[in-house]
């Protein structure tokens, strides 16, 4: 369709043309020379053709001038507009009727082509108007129509596209979900939608619907990239709100939840299906139900309200503390339409606040409480914080106490020592424990016991020192009077030892000459007595004879006191050869040194089954030989004497006999063997209990039982020895019980026991 | 070897009661017994033409004690074959564990009870003198 074309549009036009035409026709038939002969059909071409190009009146128009151009010029009469001859009238009304037949055919066609141009003017004007890329192509894959958004989304003009081939000018194309889509839609003759990159030089998402058409295809596209991009935008954003720790809310100006992420499921306990569509206020405690009308206040002012800390409510009821930083939603129009509420549990925060600043209190009132000074520095030892206490008991300046300026108060023999002291305890975070004298506003300097401890900060690393300086020198000063005094207690007993040594040693030459000197006049006595009894008899009488008796039989007697006297002075001075000894052995053995006295008596002695024990052998011996003797002794007047040689295990005072609570040690622990010997003989009265282990002690007399008086200290005195203890039980012919134990390390309390024995010989100076 | 005229006398009963006292020599104290053992050259004294066949010896004696006496009787090879019985007050175990260790024969401690102190003289002389055998050509030498 050309200009020309568009110009005939104008009816003026189109009838000019005719006009013109059927001038033009009558031109033709001027070189005729008889007009009259003249092919009258030569006008048909010409009304044809006005037909054709302007249609049915112009074409009529044509026809009409044509006709009376006819009349006028060619048929007789010529020069008039009569017909004169039929076979004029009849050429003329052929072509009068070919003009009408071509007219309204060329009309036709007229009519048919504008339509077309129209419905091509429509589509096109309609393809240009839509924002969608739109192409066709023909079935060789060329272009045959761009338009110009389509031209526009893959960055050229449509007259650069059109007529082109496709995979030519796309190669990527071709291996691209696009091309198979375009080749399917073709070949199957469906129609096909596909989204899809495309790569350089677009670098676009694509949304292409194809349509296939007799001509070949056609496709409406769309870039698609933004809101690609927006959707992937969107779900990250989802992603990070439903990843988050934090509770994360939206909700509508009403209070009425929106959206409710797995952080608030996590925090409140509720579920997303539990809470969208329900009031916010159900998380929030009853006392705190006006913040929510205040907080939309302020969301409606456009304000965002950040880390606002508060209380909230579980599904459990629980009450956590939360901080929440609540930001106003908009419309795309800017419009607030609700509010979006981020929220963190901080409840293990505020809980480790409140302990802290209990701690804090507790700390605080502490030192306020406490006598003693209490002081801080930091991590470098340096005081840095003023120290009220420091400074009201040594009078220094806050200024004077800085650093470690405090030294300064201290008694000048002490600084050195304490700064050392102090290093080290800050180098090594160490404690610090140290006594200073300290001097306080009098003047007077005081002693004080120092300790500091490193407080470390949550890494460990030491933050500050902490330390109190007790004062203790009350203390102190009574201690040194106590060393003091024990200074002079250790030289007296020092004195005091030299002494008893000295005396001992003179005991001991005593001894010895009692044990010769005295021994030897009562010999003679003894001996020259029984001489005269024996062979001087004749000339004595009975009256001397018995006085000679008497005087035998006491110098026996003291004979014996010296050897019992001897022996008992023998054992302190012996050296103990302790080892692990059986007792009942020991007693065994005993027993058959004292067959004799059991000789023509009847006497059952039963050992029991006694635990090892630590001692002397010999010397344990003896005590049993003592014991054993003394149970004899005192059975002597019963039919049947029955002695009982045994141990137990001490159970502490409630599970024993009354024994051991007469007279067992204190230092007694439970399992510890205590042996014994047990007669039914004479006994005796608990009253003189004190008594039966002293020396030449006797609570029997001489014409009873005989005897020295030196068996039971002779006993005491081993036993002591040993480090051991022995003491007796009875009752007035109800036979009597005597107790010993031994330490399992006999030796240990040797010296001590030989300190007890003093003080209880010096106590028992009483005779019976 | 006594100083105690008193146990001299007490002990030469003892003896004289079983007729063991024929041959007794009592000598009162340690110098005067060392001398007669082994004479003194000194005052021209020569020891005892015949030894004795045993020797009573108290530990506590003037001058010289009994344990030297023992020493020296024990030590010297004229004397040594003689038996030494120790009769003595003392019971200390030092003086007994002295007198063991100069080869003492016999350790009796003196009783004060005349009957036991007579029993256990006649014991000793009966076992000494009469039941004892010892080597009599060494004692001559």
């Amino acid at each position: 369709m050309g200009k020309h074309s568009l110009s005939l549009e104008r009816p003026v036009w189109r009838y000019l043309l005719a006009v013109g035409l059927a001038v033009l026709a009558q031109l033709t038939f001027i070189p005729f020379e008889d007009p009259s002969s003249s092919p009258l059909i030569l006008y048909a071409p010409f009304i044809v053709a006005s037909a054709i190009l302007g249609g049915l009146g112009p074409g009529f128009t044509t026809m009409g001038l044509c006709l009376l151009g006819a009349i006028y010029f060619l048929v007789e009469p010529i020069g008039s507009l009569t017909i004169a001859q039929p076979m004029d009238r009849d050429r003329l009304a052929v072509l009068a009727v070919t003009g009408v037949v071509a007219s309204v055919m060329a009309e036709h066609g007229r009519r048919n082509r504008e339509r077309l141009a129209q419905a091509n003017r429509k589509m096109t004007a309609l393809l240009e108007s839509i924002s969608d890329g739109f192409n066709a192509f023909d079935r060789e894959w060329r272009y045959t129509y761009v338009n110009t958004a389509g031209a526009k989304m893959l960055g050229t003009k449509p007259e650069h596209l059109v007529g082109r081939n496709l995979w030519e000018l796309w190669p990527l194309a071709s291996q691209s979900p696009f091309g198979a889509a375009y080749r399917r839609a073709m070949a199957d003759n469906v129609p096909i939608q596909v989204e899809a990159f495309y790569g350089e030089p677009l670098n676009a998402w694509f949304e292409v619907r194809c349509y296939p058409s007799a001509e070949g295809l056609s496709l409406f596209y769309s870039d698609v990239t933004k809101s690609r991009r927006a959707q992937e935008q969107s779900r990250l954003l989802a992603a990070i709100v439903e990843g988050s720790d934090d509770a994360i809310i939206s909700k509508d100006l009403k209070g009425i939840i929106r959206s409710w992420n797995q952080g608030a499921e996590r925090i409140y306990g509720y579920s997303a299906a539990e809470m969208i569509g329900q009031p916010v206020a159900r998380v929030i405690p009853a006392d705190h139900v006006d913040e929510l009308e205040e907080i939309m206040q302020y969301i409606q002012l456009g304000r965002t309200i950040e880390h606002m800390e508060t209380e909230r409510l579980t599904k459990d009821g629980r009450r956590i503390f939360v901080s929440v930083t609540i930001s106003p939603l908009r419309d795309e129009e800017g419009a607030i339409v609700g509010a979006s509420s981020i929220g963190r549990d901080i409840t293990g925060r505020k809980r480790a606040e409140s302990a802290l600043k209990q701690s804090e209190l507790r700390y605080r009132s502490l030192v306020r409480a406490t006598s003693q000074i209490v002081w801080t520095t930091n991590s470098r030892g340096e005081v840095v914080e003023d120290l009220p206490a420091w400074r009201e008991f040594t009078g220094q300046s806050p200024e004077n106490a800085q650093g470690w300026g405090r030294f300064e108060a201290l008694h000048p023999d002490d600084r050195g020592r304490t700064a050392d002291a102090w290093s080290r305890a800050v180098i090594n975070h160490s404690l610090y424990e140290t006594e200073y004298r300290l001097r306080g506003r009098d003047g007077e300097y005081r002693w004080m016991a120092v300790h500091g401890v490193p407080v470390p900060d949550e890494q460990g690393n030491v933050q500050e020192w902490v330390g109190t300086c007790a004062d203790i020198h009350d203390r102190v000063m009574a201690e040194e009077e106590v060393r003091k005094l024990n200074q002079t207690l250790e030289r007296r007993v020092v004195e005091r030892t030299a002494e008893l040594q000295a005396a001992n040693k003179e005991l001991e030459a005593f001894a010895y000459s009692v044990s010769h000197d005295l021994r030897a006049p009562l010999r003679a006595i003894s001996g020259f007595s029984r001489i005269l009894l024996e062979e001087h008899a004749p000339n004595l009488n009975p009256e001397a004879q018995r006085y000679l008796r008497i005087v035998t039989d006491n110098a026996v007697q003291m004979g014996n006191l010296i050897d019992g006297l001897l022996t008992f002075s023998r054992l302190g001075r012996q050296a103990l050869t302790t080892r692990t000894v059986d007792p009942s052995d020991m007693a065994r053995l005993a027993i058959s040194d004292l067959a004799p006295e059991q000789q023509g008596r009847e006497v059952e002695i039963r050992i029991g089954d006694l635990p090892a024990c630590q001692a002397d052998p010999l010397l344990l011996r003896q005590v049993y030989f003592n014991l054993l003797s003394n149970a004899l002794k005192y059975t002597r007047r019963r039919t049947s004497a029955c002695i009982d040689v045994g141990a137990f295990l001490y159970r502490g005072l409630d599970g024993q006999s009354d024994a051991c609570r007469n007279g067992a040690p204190r230092g007694l622990a439970p399992e510890d063997p205590v042996y014994y010997v047990r007669d039914n003989g004479a006994g005796f009265d608990m009253r003189y209990a004190g008594k039966l282990f002293g020396v030449f002690q006797r609570l029997h007399r001489a014409d009873e039982y005989e005897g020295t008086g030196v068996g039971l200290a002779t006993v005491r005195r081993i036993i002591t020895r040993h480090g051991g203890h022995v003491w007796g039980e009875g009752a007035l012919d109800q036979g009597a019980t005597f107790y010993f134990i031994l330490p399992a390390n006999g030796q240990a309390a040797e010296q001590l026991s030989e300190e007890a024995e003093s003080s209880e010989a010096a106590r028992s100076g009483e005779r019976v | 070897m006594e100083d105690n005229p008193a146990d001299v006398e007490l002990t030469l009963h003892a003896l004289g009661k079983h007729n063991l006292a024929n041959h007794m020599r009592v000598l009162r104290d340690g110098a005067e017994a060392l001398e007669y053992l082994f004479g003194d050259e000194e005052r021209g004294v020569s020891p005892a033409a015949i030894p004795p066949r045993l020797i009573l010896l108290d530990l506590k004696l003037p001058k010289v004690n009994g344990i030297e006496v023992l020493g020296r009787v024990k030590s010297d090879p004229r004397t040594k074959s003689i038996p030494v019985v120790v009769l003595t007050s003392s019971r200390e175990d030092q003086d007994l564990h002295m007198c063991y260790e100069l080869s003492v024969n016999s350790y009796i401690v003196k009783p004060v009870d005349f009957g036991n102190f007579t029993e256990a003289v006649r014991q000793l002389g009966l076992y000494w003198l009469l039941l004892n055998e010892r080597p009599h050509g060494k004692a001559q030498s």
